[in-house]
């Protein structure tokens, strides 16, 4: 494990004093690369609380350029970034917030070509994309390479967040197994609602990576800020899923 | 006899409501139910929940009791149980 500088532990000290986290605990945190698709209102948020609780490497995988209908929520992007590439944003804000961070931006969102790559490169994957397609390629790819995803979602008032980890939870095929018809790309949202549902992300993957242990394996977290109801249910593994099954 | 339904995410924007209870014919299984449900809010809840065979889609995470239901929509029902609906999400 890394060695924690005299700043790092100035900087961290307070999370430090969490029981069961502690130096081991931050140590692996900054020994850690975690990719994020895409860095938006979900992505957005859970960069900066990883990237603020000292996690060692980002990949952000993010296509386009800032739109003003982003920035309701999208808090990497800023309006002085309005008309420019989404990827440059983001390592912006997220180096003034934490210089010792390694940030690495890809102008691309996830697909089927280079999901192998881009996972094959981290540790974790926080997935906070807004198509399915792109959430599945994710998940395959994390199954083939037995390692954890951290499934973070939203709509409207309400969020859904669960883990994934290979072989023991089920994936996110095994919870649709199909392209969910009524999904559309653009979707009503508070960027408060999906950075709640990144925060729940955040801590998830904190948790896990830490040794903490997770909180969400086998069991999706629901909220609705509209009645502030929490709640969480049990998901099941799929023994005929054809992403995990075999496991 | 009487069953409860939870909705949750689209499938409650879609029935309006957050939840409800269902009168259904003693020894009505999990696809009845659904059916039921599907008669009383009409063709949009029924295309997000059913599909064309009425038969649970697999987008939807479907729990009786808290626990996961069959995927054939098989599962028996007892007076009492609860059933609840999540549609799939991907916002952010």
């Amino acid at each position: 494990m890394p060695e924690l500088t005299a700043e790092e532990l100035a900087t961290y000290e307070w999370q430090i004093w969490v029981p069961g986290f502690g130096e081991a605990g931050q140590q692996k945190l900054k020994a850690t690369s975690a990719l994020i698709s895409r860095c938006g209102g979900l992505g957005g948020p859970l960069a900066y609380s990883l990237a603020a609780a000292g996690i060692g490497r980002l990949v952000i995988a993010h296509a386009g350029n800032v739109k003003p209908s982003d920035l309701n929520r999208q808090i990497t992007n800023t309006h002085g970034w309005l008309g420019r590439p989404r990827a440059e944003s983001a390592p912006r804000r997220l180096r003034e917030l934490n210089p010792r961070l390694e940030v690495e931006s890809v102008a691309e969102n996830v697909n089927q070509d280079n999901a192998a790559r881009l996972v094959e490169g981290v540790d974790i994957v926080f997935d906070c994309a807004p198509l399915f397609s792109e959430r599945f390629a994710m998940n395959a790819e994390c199954v083939r390479q037995n390692k954890p995803m951290i499934e973070a979602a939203m709509y409207c008032l309400e969020g859904q967040v669960t883990t994934i980890i290979p072989g023991r939870t089920p994936c996110l095929s095994c919870l649709y197994p199909e392209d969910p018809p009524q999904w559309k790309r653009e979707f009503p949202v508070f960027g408060a609602v999906s950075a709640l549902a990144a925060q729940v992300a955040a801590m998830e993957g904190i948790k896990l990576l830490s040794g903490m242990g997770p909180s969400l394996a086998g069991q999706l977290l629901y909220y609705d800020t509209g009645s502030m109801d929490f709640r969480k249910v049990p998901v099941a593994r799929r023994p005929d899923c054809p992403v995990c099954g075999d496991l | 006899m009487n069953i409860s339904l939870e909705y949750f995410a689209q499938v409650r924007r879609s029935a309006g409501t957050g939840g409800e209870e269902l009168e259904v014919r003693d020894g009505s299984g999990l696809r009845d139910a659904l059916g039921a449900a599907a008669a009383l809010h009409g063709s949009e809840f029924r295309a997000l929940v059913l599909d064309d065979d009425g038969a649970v889609r697999p987008s939807i995470v479907v729990l009786v009791n808290g626990t996961p239901a069959r995927r054939d929509g098989n599962d028996p029902l007892a007076a009492g149980d609860t059933i609840a609906l999540l549609s799939a999400v991907a916002g952010g």
